[in-house]
C-alpha cells in the first residue's frame, strides 16, 4: 500500500503548490547562507565567499524545477497544456465537435434513462423485509391463469401449515368512503389479514399492526398511509386511538405505515385515486366464506428460510387436489401456482420494458459507431499534421497523448452531457409514464448504469481517436510527408470505416422495422372505436358507502335518480346516466344460463354484467340495434329485463330474435333470471381485444353501490366538474366523489403503455436514422476528398462527370446495401420479440419492412448526392495542380 | 584536495544512512555531514542534493518539519521514517553486495 500514500503525498503537493515552492525557496536561501558563513570562517573575503556559493549552488531556478519534477508538478502542466489543445482544436471544428457530442449526449442520455427505468422496475428489490422470499399465490383453472382466491379456498390455504411457506397473507383491494368534518373522501384501500404486514416485513410507523382477533370478530380499526395521516390529519401522531368514519362505520385508527409503504400497489387499482391509503381486516366470515366461485383474495406469501419455490409448489398442490376433490363444485381444472412476487408484479410490462432497453442499446450502439467513425476520419485526416510536428520533434509520447486529451475531452462532454438528459429525463418518465407500470414513481438515475454510459462514451472517444495517432507514431515521418500522399487512405482504413456505415445502417434498419410495426399498431389501436362517443363526456366514480345502503337496497336507485337529476339541470349539462364500472376501466363478470337451454358442456358461459340506469345508453350514444333501451317502467316490482350486447346476440342467437328469450344470472346471490328486451353496440374495455358477451341490468331491478356517473357536456367536460360534484352534494353532503376524469382522458389513459413504447422505439429509431445519415454523408465526404487527386485523374483521362458521380453513389450504395441486408435479416430474426405488443399488424409485416427498405435506400443516396455532387464539380487541374 | 563526484545511486543512500546516525538534520548539515564523514572526499552538489531529498520525500521515507537552529533561523529538518528505515537497510544490503562484487571482479583481475 505505500504507492497509496505516495500518491496521496503528490496530490497533495499539486493542491498546495504555492506553499511547497516557498517553503523549497527558502531551504535553499538558508543553505546558501549556512554555506557562506561556513566559508567565511575559513578566512576568505565577503566576494570570494559569495562568489563561491553562487557557482557552487548552481541555477536556482533549474535546481527548483528539478525538484519540482519528482512531485509531478510539470506532468501536470503538460497534461493541462494538452487538454488546452485538445479544446482548441475541438472549437476549430464545430461541425465535428457538435455531431459527435450530440451523438454521444443522446445515446448515454437515452440508454441511462431506459436502464435505469428497468432497474427500478424490474429489478431492483422490492422495498419490503427479505424480497425475494415473498411470493404471489394464485388459483389456476381451465382456461385462467392468475386468478384471486375464492373465500372458501383462500381459508382453506390460511387454515393450513406448511413446511415450504413461513406466512401467508390474504387482501382484497377496496374503495372507503373516508367521512367526517372535511369534505367526504374516496379512497383506495384493501381489506388484509392480520398478517399481511408482518408477511411482507414492513413495521408500523407508528401504532400497531392487526390482530388475529380483531380480524375474526371483524373489528372497526383501520390502519392509514402516511400520506392519508399527513394530508387529512395533519401528521398528528395523537390520531392513534382516535377514532374516524370509514364507509359510514366509526373505526379506530391503531397504526400508520411508513410513507415508503404502498402495497398491494397502483397497477391493482381499476379505477381510483391510484395510491393505497387504507388498510382494514379482511373478513372471512361473511357471507361469501363458503363461496368457491367468486375470485376476490389475492394472497402473498413468504418462503420459510432456506425454502424453494418449487417445494412451496409442491405442497400448494396438495391443496388444490384436496379442494378440488372434496368440493365438485370448484371452477374446473383447480390448481394453485406460487410465483416471486416480484417477477409476478412487472410480468406485463417486462416484454415492452426488454424491448425498451434492446431498441435503445441497439442506438447507442449505432451512436457509437458513428463517433467512432468522425473520431476516426477526423484523425486520419491529420497524419500529416501529426508527421509535420513528429518531424519539428516532438515526442511521440506527446503526440499521443495529445490525441488522446482532444479524445477524452470530447468524450467527457458527451459524457456530462448525457448525465444530465438522464436526470432530467427519468423524471419526465416517472412523470408522464403509464400508471400501470408498478414502482414508475421510484424511479431513479442509476450510479452503475450512468457509470457504464460514461465508460462507453470515453472507451469509444479514446479507441478510436488513438488509433490514428498510434499509426502516425509507428510510419515513418518521411512516408507521410512525401509528396502527394494526403492522409492515410489505406484500404484497411476505408474498410474500417464503410464497416462502421454498415453497422449503423444495419441498426438504424432494425429499430426503424420496430418502431414502424410499433407505429403501425398504435395507429389502428387508436382507430378502434370504443363502441360509444367518448367526447364530451365527464366521468366520475360515486362509491355508496356499504353500511349505509346495507340491507336497504331499494334505496340506492332513488337516491342515484335524484343525483342524476340535479346534474341534469346543471347549466351546460346535456345528459346524465349512470353505469356500476365505466368502459375501459373493467368491470366484474359472471356464469349464466339460457333459459330452455341446457349448457353445451360442464361449465357454463360467462359474461360480464354491468348495472345502467334509464339515460346511460343514450347519454353514452351507444347504439340501440333492436328492441328497446331501459325506461321508466322497468321497476323492482315489474318483470325483470337486461339488454345484452350485439357479441352476445351473435353468439348465442346467431339465427333468430334473441328479444324476449330469458337469461339467468348465476354468481351474484341467488340466481336471477331476466327477459332479453335489446340488443346494443359493443362497448370495448379493452381496447385491443375484442368485446365479449356483455349484458345490463337496470338500476332499480339489481341496485349495486358501485356506480360512476356519465355527463354529457355542451363544453369543455372539465369546466363542469364543479358544478356537478356540487350537484351531488346538494343530495347527500357525505357522498364521496372521486376520479373525476373526461372519458377522452379514461380512453387515452388505456392506451397509456403502448403509446409511450411507441413513441420511445419511434424516437430511438429516428435518432438511429439521423445517425446513420451523418454517418453515411460523413464517410463519402471524405472519400471524395481523400480521392480528389484519383477522380482528377479520370476527369483529365476524360471520365464523364456523371460517370465521376455514379462512381461515388456505387461506393456509398455498397456499404448501405450491405448495411440494409443486414439489418433485415436482424429485424427478421428478432420479430418474435415484438410480436406479444403489436396489434394488428404481424410482426414481419412486410409492407413496413419495405417501407423501411425505401427509406434507407432514399436515405443513402441522398446522403451521399452531395459529396457526388461535390465530385462532379470538381476542376481536374486545380485538384491535380493542388497535389 | 580532490573531491570526488559521488557514485551514481548512491546518494540516497548516503543521506539515508547519515539522517540514520544524526536524528534530526537540515540540508546543509545533510551535505556537511557527508563531507566530514568521508573526510572531504565525498562531495555533495545542492544540485543533486534538493531533487534526491524531494523524492525521498515521495516516497515517504524521510519526513520534513520547519524548526529553528541553535543560532535560531528557520530550517527545515528531515528525519527518517520506518518505511525509510527499512529502505535504508535494503539500499545498504544491496551496495554491499554490489562493492563485494566489484570488488572479486577487480582482485581477480
Amino acid at each position: 500500500m505505500a504507492w497509496l500514500g505516495e500518491v496521496w503525498r503528490r496530490l497533495e503537493m499539486l493542491v498546495r503548490r504555492g506553499k511547497f515552492e516557498r517553503e523549497l525557496e527558502e531551504e535553499m536561501r538558508t543553505h546558501r547562507e549556512f554555506k557562506k558563513r561556513g566559508i567565511l570562517e575559513r578566512g576568505e573575503s565577503d566576494a570570494e565567499a559569495r562568489h563561491r556559493v553562487e557557482r557552487e549552488f548552481g541555477n536556482a531556478t533549474w535546481l527548483r524545477e528539478e525538484s519540482r519534477a519528482h512531485w509531478g508538478g510539470t506532468w501536470l502542466e503538460d497534461a493541462l497544456k494538452d487538454f488546452a489543445f485538445g479544446a482548441r482544436g475541438l472549437r476549430r471544428s464545430p461541425g465535428f465537435t457538435a455531431t459527435a457530442g450530440i451523438t454521444l449526449i443522446l445515446g448515454i442520455g437515452a440508454t441511462t434513462t431506459i436502464f435505469s427505468v428497468v432497474n427500478t422496475v424490474l429489478l431492483r428489490p422490492l422495498r419490503f423485509g427479505e424480497p425475494a422470499q415473498l411470493v404471489r399465490i394464485e388459483e389456476k383453472h381451465e382456461g385462467w391463469d392468475s386468478v384471486a382466491f375464492s373465500y372458501a379456498t383462500y381459508r382453506d390455504l390460511a387454515a393450513g401449515k406448511y413446511r415450504a411457506l413461513a406466512a401467508v397473507a390474504g387482501y382484497r383491494p377496496w374503495s372507503f368512503n373516508v367521512t367526517g368534518e372535511e369534505e367526504p373522501e374516496q379512497v383506495d384501500g384493501a381489506f388484509v389479514s392480520w398478517n399481511f404486514f408482518s408477511t411482507l416485513g414492513v413495521r408500523p410507523e407508528l401504532g400497531r399492526e392487526f390482530t388475529a382477533e380483531e380480524q375474526l370478530n371483524g373489528a372497526g380499526v383501520v390502519v392509514l398511509s402516511y400520506a392519508l395521516w399527513q394530508q387529512r390529519f395533519g401528521g398528528d401522531p395523537k390520531m392513534i386511538g382516535k377514532t374516524i368514519r370509514v364507509n359510514d362505520a366509526p373505526h379506530e385508527i391503531v397504526g400508520v405505515m411508513p410513507a415508503s409503504f404502498d402495497f398491494p400497489d397502483k397497477t391493482t387499482w381499476l379505477a381510483g385515486t391510484g395510491a393505497v391509503a387504507i388498510w382494514t381486516p379482511l373478513d372471512t366470515e361473511s357471507y361469501l366464506a363458503s363461496n368457491r366461485k367468486s375470485h376476490l383474495i389475492k394472497v402473498i406469501g413468504r418462503l420459510a428460510p432456506g425454502a424453494s419455490l418449487k417445494a412451496a409448489q409442491a405442497e400448494l398442490h396438495g391443496l388444490a387436489h384436496t379442494v378440488a376433490e372434496q368440493y365438485p363444485g370448484v371452477d374446473p381444472g383447480m390448481g394453485i401456482g406460487v410465483w416471486n412476487l416480484q417477477q409476478r408484479m412487472t410480468s406485463l410490462v417486462r416484454p415492452a420494458l426488454l424491448v425498451l432497453l434492446g431498441a435503445v442499446g441497439l442506438m447507442v450502439l449505432a451512436a457509437c459507431a458513428n463517433v467512432a467513425n468522425l473520431v476516426l476520419m477526423r484523425n486520419t485526416g491529420r497524419a500529416r499534421e501529426l508527421a509535420v510536428r513528429a518531424a519539428l520533434g516532438a515526442s511521440r509520447a506527446r503526440l499521443l497523448r495529445q490525441s488522446f486529451a482532444e479524445s477524452a475531452l470530447l468524450g467527457l462532454a458527451g459524457g456530462i452531457g448525457g448525465v444530465i438528459l438522464a436526470f432530467w429525463s427519468v423524471k419526465l418518465i416517472a412523470l408522464l409514464g403509464p400508471q400501470d407500470v408498478p414502482r414508475l414513481n421510484e424511479v431513479r438515475v442509476d450510479g452503475g448504469v450512468l457509470a457504464f454510459a460514461f465508460g462507453l462514451s470515453m472507451f469509444t472517444t479514446v479507441l478510436f481517436g488513438a488509433m490514428p495517432a498510434i499509426q502516425a507514431c509507428w510510419t515513418d515521418p518521411n512516408e507521410s510527408l512525401k509528396e502527394g500522399s494526403k492522409g492515410t487512405t489505406s484500404v484497411k482504413g476505408t474498410r474500417l470505416r464503410g464497416s462502421l456505415v454498415m453497422a449503423e445502417t444495419a441498426l438504424a434498419v432494425i429499430l426503424l422495422a420496430g418502431g414502424g410495426l410499433l407505429i403501425n399498431s398504435f395507429v389502428r389501436l387508436s382507430r378502434v372505436s370504443p363502441g360509444f362517443d367518448e367526447s364530451h363526456l365527464l366521468t366520475m366514480s360515486i362509491f355508496l358507502s356499504p353500511s349505509r345502503y346495507m340491507g336497504r337496497q331499494a334505496a340506492i336507485a332513488p337516491f342515484l335518480e335524484t343525483v342524476t337529476e340535479r346534474v341534469r339541470a346543471a347549466p351546460g349539462v346535456v345528459s346524465a346516466g349512470i353505469v356500476s364500472s365505466l368502459p375501459v376501466s373493467g368491470g366484474v363478470s359472471t356464469d349464466f344460463q339460457i333459459v330452455g337451454r341446457p349448457p353445451a358442456g360442464e361449465t357454463n358461459p360467462e359474461a360480464d354484467v354491468r348495472i345502467v340506469d334509464d339515460n346511460y345508453f343514450s347519454t353514452m350514444r351507444i347504439p340501440l340495434l333492436r328492441g328497446r333501451w331501459f325506461n321508466a317502467f322497468d321497476t323492482e316490482s315489474r318483470p325483470k329485463v337486461i339488454v345484452i350486447n350485439s357479441t352476445m346476440a351473435q353468439q348465442y342467437w346467431p339465427n333468430e330474435d334473441p328479444i324476449g328469450k330469458r337469461v339467468t344470472m348465476l354468481n351474484w346471490g341467488p340466481p336471477l333470471t331476466g327477459e332479453i328486451v335489446g340488443v346494443v353496440g359493443d362497448v370495448k374495455d379493452e381496447l385491443d381485444r375484442p368485446a365479449g358477451s356483455w349484458f345490463y341490468w337496470p338500476e332499480r331491478q339489481f341496485p349495486q353501490i358501485f356506480a360512476a356517473l356519465v355527463v354529457r357536456t355542451a363544453g369543455n367536460p372539465m369546466d363542469l366538474a364543479a358544478s356537478v360534484k356540487a350537484a351531488v352534494w346538494s343530495v347527500d353532503s357525505n357522498q364521496s366523489v372521486a376520479a373525476i376524469q373526461t372519458m377522452e382522458q379514461r380512453v387515452a389513459d388505456s392506451t397509456a403503455r403502448p403509446r409511450m413504447q411507441t413513441v420511445l422505439v419511434g424516437g430511438f429509431a429516428g435518432l438511429a436514422l439521423l445517425i446513420a445519415i451523418v454517418g453515411i454523408y460523413g464517410v463519402m465526404a471524405y472519400s471524395v476528398s481523400s480521392r480528389g487527386r484519383e477522380i482528377g485523374i479520370r476527369m483529365a483521362l476524360g471520365a464523364d462527370r456523371r460517370a465521376v458521380r455514379n462512381l461515388v453513389l456505387a461506393e456509398g450504395m455498397r456499404w448501405t446495401g450491405a448495411g440494409i441486408a443486414l439489418g433485415l435479416a436482424g429485424a427478421m430474426a428478432l420479430a418474435g420479440v415484438l410480436s406479444t405488443l403489436l396489434f394488428g399488424v404481424t410482426a414481419r409485416d412486410p409492407i413496413t419492412l419495405a417501407g423501411v427498405t425505401l427509406l434507407l435506400v432514399a436515405v443513402a443516396m441522398a446522403a451521399s448526392y452531395l459529396p457526388a455532387r461535390r465530385a462532379m464539380g470538381m476542376d481536374p487541374m486545380r485538384t491535380l495542380r493542388a497535389e | 584536495m580532490t573531491r570526488e563526484e559521488i557514485l551514481p545511486g548512491t546518494l540516497h543512500l548516503l543521506i539515508l544512512r547519515t539522517l540514520a546516525r544524526g536524528g534530526q538534520m537540515h540540508g546543509y548539515e545533510i551535505a556537511r555531514a557527508i563531507q566530514q564523514r568521508s573526510e572531504d572526499v565525498l562531495q555533495v552538489e545542492e544540485g543533486s542534493l534538493y531533487p534526491a531529498l524531494q523524492r525521498i520525500l515521495i516516497k515517504g521515507w524521510v519526513k520534513a518539519q520547519w524548526g529553528v537552529t541553535s543560532e535560531n533561523r528557520r530550517a527545515r529538518y528531515y528525519h527518517l521514517t520506518s518505511a525509510g528505515r527499512k529502505q535504508l537497510e535494503a539500499e545498504l544490503s544491496q551496495f554491499e553486495r554490489v562493492i563485494g562484487a566489484v570488488r572479486r571482479v577487480i582482485q581477480t583481475a
